[in-house]
């Protein structure tokens, strides 16, 4: 069984083909990133998964249930939660209670328990308190924990957003765009994460930009460019695939740039 | 330590003005008896606003259902105030629910619209349903809250039954802030689309949080009208939802305690600035503006390190139409 299949997907903006007939799988195990020039209709292709947009054709299976037209809070309680291309915190709570909101759909506490707390709550709230701390300790951001997340530096953001999302225990992982805005050492440091998300089980799609974080990080690319995709295979097939070569180097990263 | 022993005094402040009044009885026990009503109600609001960054110019709407319901229940059918207090809760919750349904796909500029005609619609229908309303001439001889036996007769006894129930509805809205539930609002505030992303169903935590931002005004509403003995049209008017939005303001917007404290610096700034005469409106207003410009995260929130302090302008962002997906 697949974690993620794709079959027929289109997306039509305006008579714009943002993505045009796009099939590919997503087995269970390492990282599959998709990868093609700005605009080649990557992001497109994440919001479509995680519910945000429907595609014009085309269907959407996650472990061989159909995700076309479910919302996106209800993928998300099936256990496929992503990321953002532009880092998107919950800014008026503190480091540690954004990746408690991550817990959220692992948890079931509502007014009247926050009200009332009885036992259960009480024991609920104390073992998100621990996951949470756990994954803030595997981001590296234990010191800034009590911290409003709107003051911390764009990288630590980043890893923020990601342990937030890996809080929710998805079974599928999407990171759109994750080293965007990260330097050198902060792309090396989640080339380890996103390895070591892997590593324990969670299936990992990301987009990326980042030729270098995908040829370090990813087992297998889905190629994009102008909405269709043009290549698929392990990292090495694809650097030498010529199509590929042309997307990138042949001016069209230029103009889109 | 600083900082824990600035998070006690909007608490002692409260108490010390319940004690002075006690003791100073007069119009100083009516002054901190509205103090506290506005407490509850900007608690409320609070909720709705502060936590879930939503904007309401209506809640005006509730305390009128909760004031109206009180009123008429005890004076035209004997109904005891407690019960009749609980109908109204009961009856906001119920219009909450109806109107939260359909305006809460509303953003930003668009929501505070929707909710502002809410709170004049309930206002014209106070003016004109005489036959239960008796218009503007309003209703009178409604009779003080009595709890358990405890008739709050005199005004000094309802003042202690008024702190009692302000205790309870700032508690909890610190139960709330510090739970799962009032988690998912405040992260809603920040982004709607990283909410969704994460599971929360953004559609009825904002819902939730209106009707519990409902139910705190309609207690305020009849607590007012018990208090007072008396209710009008003009009472739950747009200068409700003003002197509500200031004192969110001043005190501090999105904290546990800025309610009560903007609560009690409005009330009290008048009376404050009363001996200045001719001066007074003008010097009430610079006083505003300097709270606004020195203590931007309201008066609750001095003090705070700035990391961990809230973000005043988060609330005031949210009245922007939010961006829609490209």
């Amino acid at each position: 069984m697949n974690r993620l299949r794709v079959e027929k997907l289109t997306r039509r903006f305006d008579g714009l083909l943002a993505i045009d007939d796009v099939s590919f799988e997503v087995p269970p195990e390492g990282v599959t990133a998709v990868i093609g020039p700005n605009g080649a209709g990557k992001t497109t292709l994440f919001n479509m998964i995680s519910g945000f947009i429907n595609p014009t054709e085309g269907r959407i299976f996650f472990e061989d249930e159909e995700l076309t037209g479910v919302a996106p809070e209800r993928i998300a309680r099936r256990g496929l939660v992503r990321t953002f291309q532009l880092v998107q915190l919950f800014h008026n709570l503190t480091v540690l209670e954004n990746v408690k909101v991550g817990r959220h759909v692992r948890t079931r506490a509502g007014l009247l328990a926050a009200l009332a707390r009885p036992r259960w709550a009480r024991q609920e709230e104390k073992e998100t308190e621990r996951r949470a701390r756990e994954l803030i300790e595997f981001v590296g951001l234990r010191e800034q924990a009590e911290v409003r997340a709107s003051v911390l530096s764009y990288g630590r953001q980043r890893l923020l957003e990601i342990a937030r999302a890996l809080a929710a225990e998805p079974r599928l992982l999407l990171l759109d765009e994750p080293a965007a805005g990260l330097n050198h050492d902060e792309t090396e440091r989640l080339s380890r994460i996103i390895r070591a998300v892997a590593g324990r089980g969670t299936t990992v799609l990301l987009i990326e930009h980042d030729m270098k974080l995908v040829m370090n990080t990813a087992d297998r690319l889905v190629v994009l460019n102008f909405g269709r995709k043009i290549a698929q295979g392990a990292p090495a097939e694809v650097q030498a695939n010529p199509d590929v070569i042309e997307a990138y180097l042949g001016g069209v990263e230029m103009l889109h740039a | 330590m600083a900082r824990a022993a600035l998070g006690y005094l909007p608490a002692l402040l409260a108490a010390a003005l319940v004690v002075y009044a006690i003791a100073a009885g007069g119009y100083f026990v009516a002054l901190a008896g509205f103090a506290l009503i506005y407490a509850v109600f900007v608690s409320g609001l609070n909720i709705f606003m502060g936590y879930a960054g939503q904007a309401s110019f209506g809640q005006n709407a509730f305390a009128a259902i909760g004031g109206y319901t009180s009123a008429v229940l005890t004076t035209a059918y004997d109904v005891a105030p407690l019960p009749a207090l609980a109908a109204g809760v009961a009856g906001a919750i119920v219009c909450a629910v109806l109107i939260g349904y359909l305006t809460l796909r509303l953003k930003g500029h668009y929501l505070a619209m929707a909710t502002l005609a809410i709170g004049l619609i309930v206002y014209e229908i106070t003016v004109q349903w005489q036959s239960v309303t008796n218009g503007y001439a309003g209703i009178s001889g409604i009779p003080p809250l009595r709890i358990a036996g405890f008739e709050a007769a005199s005004d000094r006894a309802q003042l202690v039954l008024l702190s009692a129930l302000v205790a309870l509805c700032m508690g909890s809205a610190w139960l709330i802030r510090h739970s799962r539930f009032g988690r998912a609002l405040v992260a809603l505030s920040g982004s709607e689309e990283a909410a969704r992303a994460l599971g929360i169903d953004v559609a009825r935590y904002k819902l939730a949080a209106f009707v519990v931002s409902a139910v705190y005004a309609a207690v305020a509403g009849s607590l007012f009208v018990h208090v007072v003995g008396f209710v009008s049209p003009e009472v739950f008017g747009m200068n409700m939802v003003i002197l509500g939005f200031t004192m969110l303001y001043v005190g501090g917007i999105g904290t546990i305690t800025g309610p009560l404290v903007g609560a009690i610096v409005i009330n009290l700034l008048p009376e404050a600035v009363r001996g200045l005469k001719d001066y007074q409106d003008l010097v009430y207003g610079a006083a505003l503006i300097l709270i606004l410009i020195y203590a931007p995260g309201g008066l609750a929130a001095l003090g705070w390190p700035k990391r961990t302090r809230p973000a005043r302008a988060d609330a005031a962002a949210k009245l922007e139409p939010a961006s829609v997906e490209p």
